[in-house]
């Protein structure tokens, strides 16, 4: 079981109690998702998230919650941020970065690769086509006009990616 | 930066070669024809001041007051960083290189180089929250060494925002954590 399904699970077994304290600390001020990501508060994310919590929300700078989960390398929010489909990995901060723009630049290659996968689903679906979440990114991806340019890929034959230096 | 303002330096063409020295493009024409009467003390009292006037006009200063700092537009930010640090600073010729721990949240990576460190810090935050994810914070920048003092000055990577660092080498502890030690390789790279 991915450490995704057992917070899953662990959420679904809180009482409605912990739930709605869990809750509140997004309730009156979303903005407050950026100091849960910088605090590492995974369950109430993931429980603002199950309950509708739009995470394509942005701070001053323009980046949203997976920005900041990218620059502090907190993996399981991201992982909770990116479960369901949705544009967070397309969105620029007031930079013009993408989250996998910040997770590279502070050197956290383990969930820049897991970014890219999202943020260039089309490249990566070609390899993997079982990847259902992959798949999901590309209806996603393909419902909206994206300025991400996937120029910096090759395809190779053997069904390796290897970025152009 | 005490005696700035009483610096009269008038910022003519002089300035239009300091800031090609310290940005490759050069300054625009259009600017450089309205900072003729400029002095240092008016550029530091408008707001407005461009970026390009800021910085041409420090380094004038600074080159009036200690001469040539032989600073390269090639070099980057934390060379330029290490070697002021460096000029003006008085430093030990023995300097400590590697990676160590100095608190239960704070680690760091010093890479001497001739006369100055790069360095690397990273924080851990992790709180005992079930599931809670280990929060990561890099930093980096340069220092040099004053006795058993660590001193110099640290961005932090995600908003660029500087800070000073002082530290005591004697607390430092020799880092054996390789996971910690691969992320601030990764801070600095290979230099």
């Amino acid at each position: 079981m991915s450490e995704l399904e057992k917070l899953n699970q662990y959420i679904a077994n809180l009482s409605p109690e912990d739930k709605a304290k869990h809750l509140a600390k997004t309730k009156d001020n979303p903005q407050a998702i950026f100091d849960l990501v910088k605090k590492g508060d995974t369950v109430a994310i993931a429980l603002a998230v199950e309950n509708g919590f739009d995470v394509s929300i942005q701070n001053e700078k323009k980046q949203t919650p997976l920005h900041v989960a990218a620059e502090h390398d907190t993996q399981l929010i991201a992982d909770v941020l990116t479960q369901e489909a949705n544009d967070a990995p397309w969105q620029r901060d007031n930079q013009g970065k993408l989250p996998l723009d910040i997770a590279r630049e502070n050197g956290h290659h383990e969930l820049g690769n897991k970014l890219e996968q999202i943020t260039y689903p089309e490249q990566f679906l070609e390899l993997n086509p079982d990847n259902e979440r992959i798949a999901e990114y590309v209806r996603q991806s393909s419902s909206k006009a994206k300025d991400t340019e996937p120029v910096n890929f090759i395809v190779m034959k053997d069904k390796q990616i290897d970025r152009k230096r | 930066m005490e005696d700035w303002k009483q610096s009269e330096a008038k910022l003519p063409t002089y300035m239009k070669l300091i800031s090609v020295y310290i940005i490759p493009e050069g300054v625009p024409d259009e600017w450089l024809k309205k900072l003729i009467h400029q002095t240092m003390s008016k550029m530091l009292n408008n707001i407005s001041t461009p970026r390009y006037e800021f910085w041409a006009g420090l380094h004038l200063y600074l080159n009036k007051k200690y001469g040539d700092i032989g600073l390269s537009g090639e070099d980057n930010e934390t060379t330029k960083l290490g070697k002021s640090l460096a000029q003006f600073s008085k430093t030990n010729h023995q300097m400590i290189d590697g990676y160590f721990r100095i608190n239960s949240e704070k680690v760091i990576r010093v890479f001497k180089q001739s006369n100055y460190q790069q360095i690397a810090i990273l924080e851990t935050y992790k709180s005992e929250e079930p599931f809670s994810d280990t929060v990561y914070t890099n930093y980096e920048g340069a220092s040099i060494q004053q006795q058993d003092k660590l001193i110099g000055l640290i961005r932090y990577i995600g908003d660029k925002t500087l800070s000073p660092l002082k530290e005591s080498i004697d607390q430092f502890n020799e880092l054996d954590n390789s996971n910690l030690k691969r992320r601030l390789a990764g801070i600095i790279g290979d230099v």
